[in-house]
């Protein structure tokens, strides 16, 4: 192997969920986005779409993602453009589709669920530096957290089974974020319904990112619950077209 | 022949149009759809359902609402059913248990004879007294240990589990608590309402409303068509709230399901427990509470029996005679405690209108059996004299049933737990409960509030002031006075010379059982409760508890309210361990690299939630899997998957002077582009951490620590910096970091093959530097270390490229020979150059002295965490050494983690590493000596296992490359 086969490799190894084998063994039908391969769909479109309505689990571990914290780092988001949410535990979804979830008083999570490079998040990635943002601090959420969505009217009955928070969903309203646990592991449950079915984003550290997912298929079993693919979730959204991939 | 059902009304609960068919001690019965088992034999007129745990007596249903030990049965699957709650269904199978031969016919019925011979406490007196008896007594116990039988061959299966929310949790669907919960819905309130029976109404669905003087308030048809019409008040029945813990989390268990509900505030309306009378034979079957006959009649329609008596000492047996009178149950008299009133009473008119005679001022001598000794055939009953029956005036009843109303306690076991505390009114002969927290409310006869109408004021009370609570209306609800005066007797119990008045069913426990544990000395309600065992039976006290205390109170010249009752915690009632159970899940975590590993065919070992390979091969060629890849780093280059090493990043302005507080040595000057060691210890002077500081920035370090210790790092990170307020930000990166140390002679050859932009010479790339560079177009860090005591780099890169980037160096190391090692590799590699690892080879008391890392404090620093016991402990003498030693024979028996040290017989250390090591030909290890051991030269004596000793040498560390050559050497 030469040194100039070694350099491409990376490229395309680079860029498959922490998922990626569990999607095989449940034959997902995978294709290449932006980010990376992930499951397009585990049946037909129809059927998956179904699926998702009822109770679908998707995975987005390969969605854009950011972090910023620190005293500085309202000043830095809204240099460009970025609305916050203004209080901690809620989210905002930004013009162009960019969900941006207050943590903490000032800490400040990014995540588009596009399955296309946000130009958003390059966008601030590339403009921080310790020098030009002071006290703010870039958080490697890309890397370090998984991300999944519960999709479906069974949603927070199932999610109840497993987190103590109080999901009812004239409770715990659209946009509105819980840090807490499931099963022992840190999770941020972000409410974020697609066109009015109800959507959750599950955001755990990504070492235990299989874990979770072992769990939720466990407990989605006993509701009709299963795997959904992207295409099914951007249906849910009515942007089927966004973000196609091309299959392999 | 069996009784004819009652008609209807009568048997709110049965469906006449669906018989059941099942079988009883492999008799067939037939029952109605929604009879329980012991409804539907008492409908065939079979009244014995089980034998009493320590004298086999003949039992039969005494609440008829699954709150007495009497009714446990052996389900096919299930031992310790209860015949009162389990509904019967087509082809159940039911046996009683704990009986030797058949029910009706139990060898060990013999005990009951026996009796006078196992006095109180027998069971603990039997340990010890004769001595050695024990051994006997042992046998004769074990064969009768426990009730039912398992079913070995149960298939568990998973019990379903959830969390609830709501406004307001109502407990108990009485009429206190269906009020409670319309007003608190009418308010926009989210209500739970909780109820174990299998429908709503409480004591509405079997008490005669006709029969009592507050017929007033909404009927329970009434209520429960309002409760049903609210979408924000959800019913659980059939589910019992089985405890109370803080904050308002309630456990419910329904079936098979357990809701684990958090309840902003909670309304107790559990209602009461009625009491039995304590008299000679009064558990002997057909002897039930008036409320069980009640709920026979009305919720069943079947007859507790052909002629029947009832014994009260309040206005509560009136009703009940009345009621099942009125439902054409023969009732031949009703025997009252008290004096005839001077003013008289419209029950007793209504009463003797029904044409039942009463007996005034009358207590019970004891009760009759039948022939077969199996069911209540008569009561001898006689006139009160100081509080005793007059021997000489007594009569006899002849009668089928008994219906006892003794009294009620409130069932406080909820209310407690949540910190009420239970008083006694000994005017009243009743508890009441005073003391909630502000989260909590009673209402009903919890409450002292008694009777349909009272309740559901009280209930509507409760509801608003917990809707005031919540904020929803301005202010609470009106009190409602007390109404339960003239409810509770003072003293339903009657002494019999012969005993076997039983105050705990569970137990076996008569009146003299409680008495002699006092005058042995057991005077406190809580001793008394140990040495007896009054109330450690399934039913927890529920009949026996004032009982006890009422006795207790009397033997030791105490009231009541000053003797108490001993506590009731959670469960309320039996669950099964798959209720508790959960989720089989245990939080595991991965590397990028882990499914590379297991295709590699690593054996995987855990450390915390973490999997790592140990070594990779099969596991029968494990010693030499390991030696190979050790002599692979050694002789070429080995890379190992170092991710779950920890990783915190460090900003601000004040990024150096906080890790100059935090670890033990200088970093204020450390260059950028430098790595140092970091050691970390606590206030105590003990050593918690180790690892590299690396500087990327003036205010930027990225430090390392243990796999097993970088969370306590972080915590005491962000601890510390809470105190000092530093301009710093504090980030555990760890799982965005995967990590790999490519290390051996040969290690920088394959990093050059796809390093870019990093000149990788010793020149530019010294031991302990550290750089920013891109891999094949993945960024990384680079930090040049020697843990394994080669040539070695540690590549520090996002976690999405980690299993992209094993392949490349796997790749690019293929023409070097380049093989993965595991941990079990590197922990040889390590311990060849001494390298400690935390808390393998440090302990809770370690201080840095121990394990000669003064090299590692900074003395010019004027602070760090620590410092000053340091500077104590510099003071004092070293007790122990963390020391070398060699063994140079092969074969010898190799110590292992933990052996000891023996100077003699005296334990002087103990081993904290060992290994055989190829290397260099010998068993080496490191070991905690005293310091007169531990100078080079010394011997000392290993007790292996087996009990063998082993001599040891001590040597000077570390045992390979001790001037370090090796980690620049290159090949």
């Amino acid at each position: 192997m030469t040194a100039t086969d070694l350099m491409r490799r990376p490229q395309a190894l680079a860029r498959h969920s922490p998922l990626h084998r569990q999607h095989l063994s449940l034959r997902a039908r995978l294709a290449h986005y932006a980010l990376g391969l992930l499951p397009e769909r585990y049946g037909d479109l129809a059927t998956d779409t179904a699926q998702a309505l009822h109770l679908g689990l998707v995975d987005l571990c390969l969605m854009p993602r950011a972090g910023f914290k620190g005293p500085g780092a309202a000043h830095f988001l809204q240099q460009y453009s970025v609305t916050l949410p203004g209080l901690p535990n809620r989210a905002e979804q930004q013009d162009n589709g960019l969900l941006v979830n207050q943590l903490s008083f000032d800490e400040y999570l990014l995540l588009d669920t596009t399955p296309v490079a946000s130009a958003m998040i390059i966008t601030l990635c590339n403009a921080w530096s310790m020098d030009n943002a002071p006290d703010c601090y870039q958080v490697p959420r890309q890397d370090s957290h998984g991300c999944l969505a519960v999709t479906g009217q069974a949603a927070w009955p199932m999610l109840s089974s497993l987190i103590s928070v109080d999901l009812r969903p004239q409770r715990f309203t659209d946009f509105q974020i819980a840090q807490t646990l499931l099963n022992d592991l840190s999770v941020i449950v972000i409410r974020c319904d697609q066109e009015k079915v109800p959507n959750y984003y599950l955001l755990a550290d990504i070492t235990s990112i299989e874990f979770l997912w072992t769990v939720l298929l466990d407990a989605m079993t006993d509701a009709g619950g299963a795997p959904v693919g992207l295409k099914a979730f951007q249906a849910l959204k009515g942007s089927i077209d966004a973000g196609d991939g091309s299959l392999v | 022949m069996p009784e004819p059902r009652l008609p209807e009304p009568y048997g709110l609960w049965v469906d006449r149009t669906q018989t059941v068919t099942f079988t009883f001690e492999g008799q067939s019965y037939s029952g109605l759809q929604g009879d329980t088992i012991a409804t539907a034999l008492a409908a065939n007129d079979q009244w014995l359902l089980s034998r009493s745990f320590k004298y086999h007596r003949p039992r039969g249903l005494l609440t008829l609402a699954g709150q007495d030990a009497n009714t446990l049965v052996q389900l096919s699957s299930d031992p310790n059913a209860l015949a009162d709650r389990v509904l019967i269904t087509e082809g159940l199978s039911v046996q009683a248990q704990n009986v030797s031969g058949t029910l009706k016919r139990d060898r060990n019925a013999i005990l009951d004879w026996l009796a006078p011979f196992l006095p109180v406490a027998f069971y603990y007196k039997a340990f010890f007294r004769p001595r050695g008896i024990w051994q006997l007594w042992a046998r004769f116990f074990r064969k009768r240990a426990g009730l039912g039988v398992i079913d070995q061959a149960f298939k568990p299966k998973r019990f379903a589990q959830s969390h609830r929310h709501c406004d307001i949790l109502v407990i108990g669907g009485g009429p206190a608590g269906l009020a409670a919960s319309i007003a608190a819905a009418e308010a926009g309130a989210d209500v739970l309402l909780v109820d174990e029976n299998v429908a709503l109404g409480g004591s509405l669905n079997y008490t005669d409303t006709e029969a009592t003087e507050s017929a007033d308030g909404l009927t329970r048809a009434a209520l429960i068509e309002r409760v049903e019409q609210f979408a924000n008040l959800e019913t659980l029945t059939g589910a019992i709230c089985n405890g109370w813990y803080a904050d308002n989390w309630i456990p419910v268990v329904q079936g098979e399901h357990l809701f684990k509900v958090r309840a902003r505030q909670v309304i107790f309306a559990t209602g009461s427990l009625e009491q039995p009378v304590v008299f000679r034979n009064n558990d002997l079957p057909g002897i039930m509470m008036s409320s069980a006959a009640m709920r026979l009649v009305q919720l069943y329609g079947v007859q507790p029996g052909r002629q029947g008596v009832v014994v009260c000492g309040s206005w509560e047996g009136y009703r009940a005679a009345l009621m099942l009178a009125r439902a054409g149950v023969s009732v031949s008299g009703l025997v009252d405690f008290r004096a005839r009133p001077d003013d008289g009473h419209a029950l007793i008119d209504q009463v003797q209108s029904a044409g039942i005679p009463i007996w005034f001022e009358h207590g019970v001598d004891q009760a009759i059996a039948s022939v077969d000794q199996h069911h209540v055939a008569g009561l001898d009953v006689g006139p009160l004299q100081a509080g005793a029956v007059a021997a000489d005036r007594i009569m006899r009843l002849p009668c089928d049933f008994v219906a006892m109303a003794g009294g009620y306690v409130p069932t406080y076991q909820l209310a407690c737990q949540a910190g009420g505390r239970l008083l006694y009114d000994d005017a009243l002969a009743a508890f009441s409960i005073a003391g909630l927290p502000e989260d909590c409310f009673l209402a009903g006869s919890v409450n002292g509030v008694w009777h349909q109408g009272p309740a559901q004021a009280d209930g509507v009370r409760a509801g608003k002031d917990a809707l005031q609570a919540l904020g929803l209306i301005e202010t609470g609800g009106e009190p409602v006075p007390e109404t339960g005066e003239g409810l509770n007797y003072v003293w339903p119990i009657f002494a019999h010379a012969s005993g076997k008045e039983f105050v705990d069913f569970d137990e076996d426990l008569q009146i003299n059982d409680i008495l002699n544990a006092t005058r042995e000395g057991y005077e406190h309600i809580q001793l008394v409760k140990r040495y007896s065992t009054a109330g450690m039976g399934p039913s927890q006290g529920r009949h026996s508890a004032l009982t006890v205390a009422r006795l207790v109170a009397d033997a030791t010249g105490k009231t009541v309210a000053e003797t108490g009752v001993t506590t009731a915690r959670p469960p309320f009632a039996a669950e099964q361990l798959a209720h508790t159970a959960g989720r089989g899940f245990f939080l595991t975590r991965y590397t990028a690299m882990h499914h590379r590993h297991i295709e590699l065919g690593a054996q995987i070992m855990q450390a915390g939630a973490w999997f790592r390979p140990a070594y990779y091969g099969p596991a029968a060629e494990h010693k030499a899997r390991i030696q190979a890849e050790i002599h692979k780093v050694r002789a070429g280059v080995g890379m190992i998957d170092v991710s779950t090493l920890g990783g915190i990043e460090v900003r601000g302005a004040d990024a150096a002077e906080f890790l100059n507080r935090v670890y033990t040595g200088g970093f204020k000057k450390q260059p950028i582009g430098k790595a140092r060691y970091a050691l970390l210890i606590n206030e105590a002077g003990v050593v918690l951490d180790d690892g590299v500081a690396c500087r990327l920035h003036e205010n930027h370090f990225y430090v390392t620590a243990t796999t097993g210790g970088v969370d306590s790092v972080y915590r005491n990170m962000l601890k510390w910096n809470a105190q000092w307020r530093l301009k710093v930000d504090i980030a555990n990166v760890t799982s965005a970091y995967c990590a790999i140390n490519i290390a051996g002679p040969k290690a920088r050859t394959v990093l050059a093959r796809v390093a870019e932009n990093v000149d990788l010479s010793p020149e530019a790339f010294p031991y302990m530097g550290v750089r920013t560079a891109m891999l094949a177009g993945v960024p990384v860090r680079l930090i040049r270390v020697g843990f394994v005591g080669e040539l070695g780099f540690e590549i520090h890169a996002p976690q999405q490229y980690g299993e992209a980037l094993w392949d490349l160096l796997m790749a690019a190391g293929e023409e070097s020979g380049i093989q993965p090692f595991g941990v079990e590799a590197q922990r040889g590699l390590r311990l060849e150059k001494a390298h400690i690892i935390v808390g393998q080879d440090t302990d809770a008391m370690t201080n840095p002295f121990e394990i000669q890392m003064d090299w590692a404090l900074s003395r010019k620093k004027p602070y760090f965490v620590g410092h000053r016991t340091l500077q104590a402990l510099e003071q004092r003498p070293l007790t122990r050494v963390l020391a070398g030693f060699m063994i140079k024979d092969l074969n010898t028996p190799q110590p292992l983690e933990s052996h000891l040290v023996l100077d003699g017989n005296a334990m002087i250390g103990r081993v904290t590493s060992c290994m055989t090591s190829q290397t260099l030909n010998a068993i080496i290890g490191l070991a905690y000596v005293p310091v007169a051991f531990a100078a080079p030269g010394c011997r000392i004596t290993i007790k292996v296992d087996g009990g063998q000793r082993v001599t040891a040498e001590i040597v000077p560390t570390p045992f390979y490359d001790p001037e370090s050559h090796r980690q620049d050497l290159e090949s």
